[in-house]
């Protein structure tokens, strides 16, 4: 395949075949020789031959081999004439991070951390098929997929002032919860407030090293500040959502002669009835991980204060802000000079809106959007800020994480005879775990080096370095 | 060989093989639970029948697999084996075993969120049978 290098951090496929637009990739010459990302740029180039892409199909630089679409793949489609597909945002629907930050500092939380551990991972339910401290009607349901995160404040889940520090307001307004099966609903019915498995965390961490301070400033970051990341989505419904769709669209792309290079891309016009339906029901499932997400939060600021006997004022763990990695939004952008109404997919991607931007919350109009870009659970998560460049270039998108690059079983092999949670805290992580094989699977070699993966996209002005996090605690599913 | 497993950087995957395309199914369902469950120390076992139609080979695999996923994910079930009768014509009609899942017996080993159509296919090579499986987990 002919990939053409256009600057230290920009790589172009060009357009030939059945490609409609050019692949853009975002790496540099040490990832780009990572022979297993071959595969990945071969489902760039699938994804660039879809009805009604629009000037390219991008791949941030933590991209590897997805199905159908490549994971940290970024794909934006005109909404008259382009396709929605549910292989474009993955079975995870929103999942996501959320980043708080308390008014504590390392060595007031230090001493208590094991037992901090301990507490999160009795009172916050993980692994696989775990079910959730909030039990739901069916009735009560279908308010959480209408309402998302205002849901879970209402309940007492937390704050207004997180609703208003969440992508979207922590609720897509096209949800339909008609458009949700029954084997959706059911899975959904007893797994609200549970973190899931896999790669799924919950974090503490320390402000490492501030590279921006006045933007770090205004998103209230502060050096060895205390800070909490989350990361999960919206479990069983969301799986069940993706799955309800892929099945149904791939026999409508079989009805309607679709040529699909991938049965994992099949997908619909936006504007046709089955187009529609999918995206109310991704809506549903994009608002349950938002209460999901708020819940979780709330379980871990009621931890932090019962362990270490301090008020809310004094915890004070604000919610910096929450970001969806897997998501097809409605967005207007700027396509060859001409304002566009389009749908962009991010799998496994983030928005990245600039300063000025109208959908973001007041207090980071003049900074762009917070990024949360969490490494493995041995190195270091990042902040980064919205920029100019990302909404000119990548239809606002940035990358989402470190991106495998070991495969579950090679990382099996690769951690026997070693003792994952002793090397974690030798260098003072405590972690604390639910799945067999989740130690090794997610240990940090499997995963790409963050730092190389953030310098790419900061590097490329698609994003801006603000501050870098050092886990101290990880509790994984 | 029944089945194996292959790499695939963010999933799971799985050559199945089988002497005709009923062995190829079963093999399928038992490569599935496998990556899923470990133990298998059963009391209450429960034997039900279904009947199941697709399109396509491809589709109709697709549907066998996704209806034993569901009946774990969504009814807490375990297929401890299942016996088809006859495929033809993209339908199929078959026998499961099935037990309860029970945390004292059980553990999970992998989640599966879903059976993907990633490289799915099902095809006969002279007299064998031959499907690949990408799951996600």
């Amino acid at each position: 395949m002919n990939l053409i290098e256009i600057d230290p951090f920009r790589w172009e496929i060009p357009k030939t075949g059945n490609m409609n637009v050019p692949g853009k990739i975002f790496t540099n010459q040490r990832m780009i020789q990572d022979i297993s990302i071959e595969e990945a740029i071969k489902q760039v180039v699938n994804v660039a031959t879809l009805p009604g892409i629009l000037t390219a199909s991008f791949a941030m630089p933590d991209i590897h081999w997805g199905y159908g679409f490549p994971i940290g793949g970024v794909a934006a489609f005109d909404w008259q004439e382009g396709i929605i597909s549910p292989g474009g945002v993955g079975y995870d629907i929103n999942c996501g991070v959320r980043l708080a930050a308390s008014s504590l500092i390392e060595k007031e939380v230090r001493p208590h951390l094991k037992a901090l551990a301990d507490a999160l991972f009795q009172n916050i339910p993980s692994g696989v098929g775990s079910t959730g401290s909030v039990k739901l009607t069916k009735q009560e349901e279908k308010k959480v997929l209408q309402q998302g995160s205002a849901w879970a404040v209402r309940q007492g889940f937390g704050e207004d002032s997180d609703i208003v520090n969440t992508e979207d307001g922590g609720c897509m307004k096209n949800a339909d919860p008609k458009e949700v099966s029954d084997t959706a609903m059911e899975r959904g019915l007893k797994q609200l407030g549970t973190l899931g498995s896999g790669n799924h965390f919950v974090e503490i961490g320390v402000v490492d090293e501030i590279f921006d301070p006045h933007i770090a400033h205004v998103f209230g970051l502060f050096e060895n500040q205390v800070t909490l990341m989350l990361h999960s989505g919206s479990r069983g419904l969301g799986y069940q959502v993706c799955d309800d769709f892929l099945f149904f669209m791939t026999r409508y792309a079989r009805e309607k002669g679709f040529k699909l290079p991938d049965k994992q891309l099949s997908c619909a016009q936006i504007q046709s009835g089955a187009g529609q339906r999918y995206f109310n029901a991704m809506a549903c499932a994009a608002n349950y991980a938002w209460a999901n997400r708020q819940i979780l939060l709330h379980r871990a600021r009621e931890v932090f204060m019962r362990v270490l006997g301090i008020s809310p004022n004094a915890l004070s763990m604000n919610l910096v802000y929450d970001i969806c990695h897997n998501i097809a939004k409605k967005e207007t952008h700027t396509v060859n000079g001409k304002k566009m109404t389009v749908c962009v997919h991010r799998k496994g991607a983030t928005r990245a809106f600039p300063p000025g931007h109208n959908d973001l919350p007041e207090r980071y109009r003049e900074t762009g959007q917070p990024i949360l870009i969490p490494g493995d659970m041995g190195t270091a998560s990042y902040v980064l800020s919205g920029t100019e460049t990302a909404m000119q270039e990548t239809f606002g998108s940035t990358c989402h994480g470190a991106g495998r690059r070991l495969s579950r079983s090679a990382a099996k092999k690769a951690a026997r005879g070693r003792t994952i949670h002793l090397e974690l805290e030798k260098k003072g992580i405590s972690i604390r775990w639910k799945g067999k094989s989740t130690l090794s699977e997610e240990m940090p070699d499997a995963y790409k080096d963050i730092t190389n993966v953030v310098d790419v996209v900061h590097g490329a002005g698609i994003s801006k370095k603000v501050a870098r996090l050092r886990p101290i605690a990880v509790i994984k599913g | 060989m029944r089945y194996r497993l292959i790499d695939h950087t963010a999933d799971v995957g799985v050559h199945i093989f089988g002497q005709n395309q009923e062995r190829l199914f079963e093999n399928a369902a038992e490569a599935m639970f496998s990556l899923m469950i470990e133990g298998s120390v059963q009391d209450k076992t429960e034997t039900v029948q279904i009947t199941l139609s697709g399109d396509t080979p491809e589709d109709l695999l697709m549907t066998w697999l996704r209806t034993l996923l569901s009946l774990f994910n969504v009814k807490n079930l375990i297929v401890l084996k299942t016996r088809i009768h006859s495929i033809s014509g993209n339908s199929l009609s078959a026998d499961l075993t099935i037990t309860p899942f029970d945390a004292a017996l059980h553990s999970i080993q992998n989640e599966i969120k879903a059976v993907t159509y990633h490289g799915l296919t099902v095809e006969k090579k002279d007299d064998r049978w031959f499907a690949q499986v990408i799951f996600d987990v």
